[in-house]
């Protein structure tokens, strides 16, 4: 999973609740985020994901519990804790009448210690260098999307926090901030927090995902990237799946019916293998898909079933 | 914190609008140029006598349209004009006369401000900045100090346009001496003579102190209700009607509580009161206590509120 994450915690939650007009929005939530991971913040919409995030970045109140970020207190410490922090609240809205450097400057000024080599930096890391001098406003929305990562890691921050970072991005942008965050994450050994409302956003880039509903934790979910050698449950439709699972079963090898067809745990090579033992025994494949769905099976049973 | 104000520096600055006004604010000073003339070479008695008539036909002509303050203020210009015939007193034109009679000009400067000021906390609303300006290591209060100086630096440049380009104009009249010329005011009830210089001071810092007034509460109204134009929309009606409304109310005994009875100091200074048995000292602490209010509700209401 990691690579290079120093796996301490770097921002723990303890017991973080938020209670607005004597509604709970946040129950309890309690759970550590370690240096060098993706950390994916999964829930649909209306969970808490935001509140949340916003009391982990100072701009709401902490209820009762409390949040470390590098071993400071959000309530008590708030300067010290943001002094680690850097974040994207929902779209990074940025001044459209400055330039975007401009706008790096302003938000340089608010932390001691930035140089304007670090700017220069952080401009080259996001590829904006042939626009900096440009103002916002004759940004792209990728093109902001970038700025406001630049703008999150001008302080080198120990946690990058994002509020549904692909909201309006094409999938060629989603890809390139997936790609980005990895990096940041697994080379640099920053903690990253990302929260949405999209399973396969979440399974494609994070290294675990904590599902809240209601304002409460349901669980924490490691996501394992999926190798070449890791059986993996194969779904196979087949013109006559009654005979095929006789067929399957007679080997030895343990066979699920399916309404679809019939389910095996395969490797990479043993799906070959198999498939040229169904043809030679005269069974029409029409399809073999590889189902990895254990997170969203629990994704659609905690929010279909009528919860929500 | 000078880092912070730099950055509100440069969100007023960068932004062409704040310009605009500042040229109007030129141009508004210079357009009474067209309609004023500066030679004395007319006989100065067979004017006055001319504007005694022209007053004295105003006062029976119109006397019903008149309110008690107008008629006393006609009748003080009537009685100055006579002492000048009796004392065989010419009135003195200087630089000082023109900084005088440009001075009602700060009103429409006291206008630009409160815009500035309206806007200072609500755009960051409005431009959904204010997630990724308030999850910095700077404290709020001290963001918000920074506006509010940087809202003061404004208008100690709008006050300079309008001390600087009047006297100006005056030197290039009447020349630059002109430190001893003298005015005839009504005071307690008589003529008296009184140094131009001083009455130009006076007014300024009246003008001063009710702007500053006028300011600290459109920047109040700004943070508690982050909107611009209901901010700009109250100061201005309060601005204009507030005089109007503490008359109505003059004959209550709490009359003399509201700001807007305490917010002109000018009538001290001719040896009045705005209301009966008010004080200077009355009015200069009433005025302190509603700053400090002014401030605390800003700061409490910036501080504590959840960022949505």
């Amino acid at each position: 999973m990691n690579t290079n994450g120093s796996n301490k915690p770097v921002l723990s939650l303890n017991g973080v609740s938020k209670v607005i007009k004597g509604k709970s929005l946040v129950k309890g939530l309690t759970f550590d985020v370690r240096g060098g991971e993706i950390f994916g913040f999964l829930g649909p919409n209306g969970a808490g994901k935001t509140t949340t995030i916003r009391m982990m970045v100072g701009l709401m109140s902490i209820t009762s519990g409390d949040i470390t970020i590098e071993g400071h207190s959000v309530k008590h410490h708030t300067s010290k804790a943001m002094r680690h922090v850097g974040a994207i609240v929902e779209n990074p809205e940025m001044y459209k009448f400055l330039t975007g450097y401009q706008n790096l400057v302003h938000f340089a000024r608010m932390y001691s210690g930035i140089t304007k080599e670090r700017i220069n930096e952080v401009v080259a890391l996001v590829g904006l260098q042939a626009r900096i001098h440009d103002k916002v406003k004759t940004y792209s929305l990728g093109m902001r999307q970038r700025l406001g990562v630049a703008q999150a890691l001008l302080h080198n921050p120990s946690v990058l926090i994002l509020d549904e970072p692909t909201n309006g991005l094409d999938p060629a942008g989603i890809k390139e901030l997936r790609d980005y965050l990895k990096k940041l994450a697994h080379e640099a050994g920053i903690a990253v927090i990302v929260s949405s409302h999209l399973l396969s956003e979440m399974e494609l880039m994070c290294d675990r995902v904590a599902i809240i509903q209601h304002g409460e934790l349901i669980e924490i979910q490691e996501i394992y990237e999926v190798t070449s050698e890791d059986e993996q449950q194969v779904l196979f439709q087949v013109d006559r799946p009654d005979e095929a699972i006789s067929f399957i079963a007679r080997q030895g090898t343990e066979v699920t019916r399916m309404e679809q067809g019939f389910l095996v745990s395969l490797d990479h090579e043993q799906t070959a293998v198999m498939n040229k033992k169904l043809v030679d025994a005269g069974i029409k494949v029409y399809g073999i898909a590889k189902q990895n769905k254990s997170l969203e099976d629990k994704f659609l049973e905690m929010t279909e079933g009528g919860i929500l | 914190m000078i880092n912070l104000i730099r950055n509100e520096n440069m969100k007023i600055y960068r932004r062409a609008r704040t310009w605009i006004l500042i040229a109007l604010q030129i141009v508004a000073i210079f357009v009474p140029l067209f309609f004023v003339q500066f030679n004395n070479d007319t006989d100065w008695r067979a004017a006055i006598v001319e504007e005694n008539n022209m007053y004295a036909m105003e006062l029976s002509e119109s006397e019903q349209f008149l309110n008690e303050e107008d008629i006393q203020e006609i009748n003080s210009r009537i009685e100055i004009n006579n002492y000048r015939l009796e004392h065989n007193i010419a009135p003195e034109s200087s630089l000082w006369n023109v900084v005088m009679e440009w001075s009602f000009l700060l009103q429409i400067g006291t206008f630009f401000i409160v815009i500035i000021a309206s806007d200072a906390v609500a755009s960051e609303f409005s431009w959904g900045t204010a997630k990724l300006l308030l999850i910095r290591p700077a404290s709020r209060i001290k963001i918000l100090m920074s506006k509010y100086i940087a809202m003061l630096l404004f208008a100690a440049i709008i006050f300079l346009l309008n001390f600087i380009c009047p006297m100006l104009i005056g030197a290039f009249a009447h020349g630059f001496d002109g430190f001893t010329a003298m005015n005839l005011v009504m005071k307690d009830g008589a003529v008296q003579e009184s140094y131009v210089v001083l009455d130009v001071l006076r007014i300024y810092l009246s003008e001063a102190i009710g702007t500053l007034m006028i300011v600290t509460l459109a920047f109040m109204l700004s943070t508690v209700f982050r909107s611009s134009s209901l901010s700009i929309t109250m100061a201005i009606l309060l601005l204009m009607f507030g005089k109007s409304i503490t008359m109505l109310l003059g004959k209550y005994e709490w009359a003399k509580f509201i700001l807007f009875a305490n917010i002109d100091l000018t009538p001290y200074f001719n040896g009045g009161a705005p209301l009966p048995g008010m004080t200077l000292g009355f009015s200069i602490i009433m005025l302190c206590i509603y700053f400090i209010v002014f401030h605390v509700i800003s700061c409490g209401v910036f501080a504590k509120r959840d960022i949505a």
